[in-house]
């Protein structure tokens, strides 16, 4: 019983600390954000397994884990509204050329970041030369050229 | 219309928004930010056991029990707690342990062990010699086995007593 209040639990709280961190947090991943993310998966182990080292309980986590995540994307395709609570929507931070400085700071992404997006996704040199910069669910930012 | 208004008004080129959610969200981020500090501060300050807000030292209205301890503990955690207690010189002392503390917690170890220990519906009584000024000092390890609020208490038979209220999280 307590491998599946364990998952639970643990997937729940996880849930909403990224909800917390941002969508930022772990969309453009740097190595430093790599080692922080294995880290993360390390002081969870514990909690999830508990004393117990045996196949059977870690199948069980597993299995629990993958029932929840399963669970919830046919929960979300039924319902838009809370599928837009868990992965948020697309929020555009460049229109037309122009910064939307409010939106940006909001969502806690600099000029710097939309311009290296914008770099290695397109060769731009400039912000004139987007017509959207859009910061996606999974955290990545997509340029649309003029 | 205001500036800021007018940015935060939802587009529905390239991409449909929905820009009231999202700044709930973003509100929700903020929140969330200082709930997180909150709960680092609280830890550091010993919610979460270890620190001034868990740590105890409690003194029997005798005066003849002292017993040092933890309010907060995590399930399976360990903690120690030191007892001192004073008794007559040269003789024997008798600690009780009530039930409650042996169904949240199990002893890891105890120094010095004692002489005679005997177990009853009620917990356990633990016996030691004293020494030569009648103190008796005992180091105990706990280990936290159950989840949730535990009312135990720790006395000397014949003497003072010390109720234990301690909360152990899961």
């Amino acid at each position: 019983m307590d491998a599946v209040l364990r998952a639970g639990a643990i997937y729940l709280a996880l849930m909403v600390l990224f909800k917390i961190s941002g969508r930022r947090s772990l969309g453009e991943l740097t190595s430093f954000d790599f080692v922080l993310l294995m880290v993360i998966g390390e002081a969870t182990q514990q909690a999830l397994l508990g004393d117990d080292f045996s196949v059977t309980n870690a199948i069980l986590v597993i299995v629990t884990l993958m029932v929840i995540d399963i669970g919830l994307s046919l929960v979300k395709r039924r319902s838009k509204r809370l599928a837009k609570l868990i992965d948020g929507g697309p929020t555009i931070i460049v229109e037309n050329g122009a910064f939307l400085r409010h939106r940006m700071h909001e969502a806690r992404v600099q000029e710097d970041d939309i311009l290296e997006a914008a770099r290695i996704e397109q060769g731009f040199e400039r912000v004139e030369q987007i017509k959207y910069a859009i910061l996606e669910r999974n955290g990545k930012i997509s340029i649309i050229p003029a | 219309m205001s500036l800021l208004e007018q940015e935060m008004q939802d587009r529905v080129h390239p991409v449909a928004e929905d820009l009231t959610l999202q700044r709930k969200v973003w509100r929700f981020q903020r929140v969330g930010w200082y709930v997180l500090t909150a709960v680092v501060i609280l830890t550091l300050l010993g919610l979460f056991s270890r620190g001034p807000l868990s740590s105890l030292e409690t003194v029997s209205e005798q005066g003849d029990l002292t017993v040092q301890y933890e309010r907060f503990h995590r399930a399976g955690g360990t903690n120690p707690m030191i007892v001192q207690a004073t008794g007559q010189p040269g003789k024997e002392i008798t600690l009780s342990i009530s039930k409650p503390m042996l169904d949240g917690f199990s002893i890891e170890s105890i120094q010095p062990q004692p002489v005679r220990s005997v177990g009853s519906p009620q917990g356990l009584s633990l016996t030691f010699p004293t020494d030569k000024n009648g103190h008796v000092t005992l180091f105990i390890s706990w280990r936290s086995d159950g989840i949730g609020l535990f009312k135990s208490q720790i006395s000397v038979v014949g003497g003072g007593h010390i109720p234990l209220t301690q909360f152990i999280y899961p």
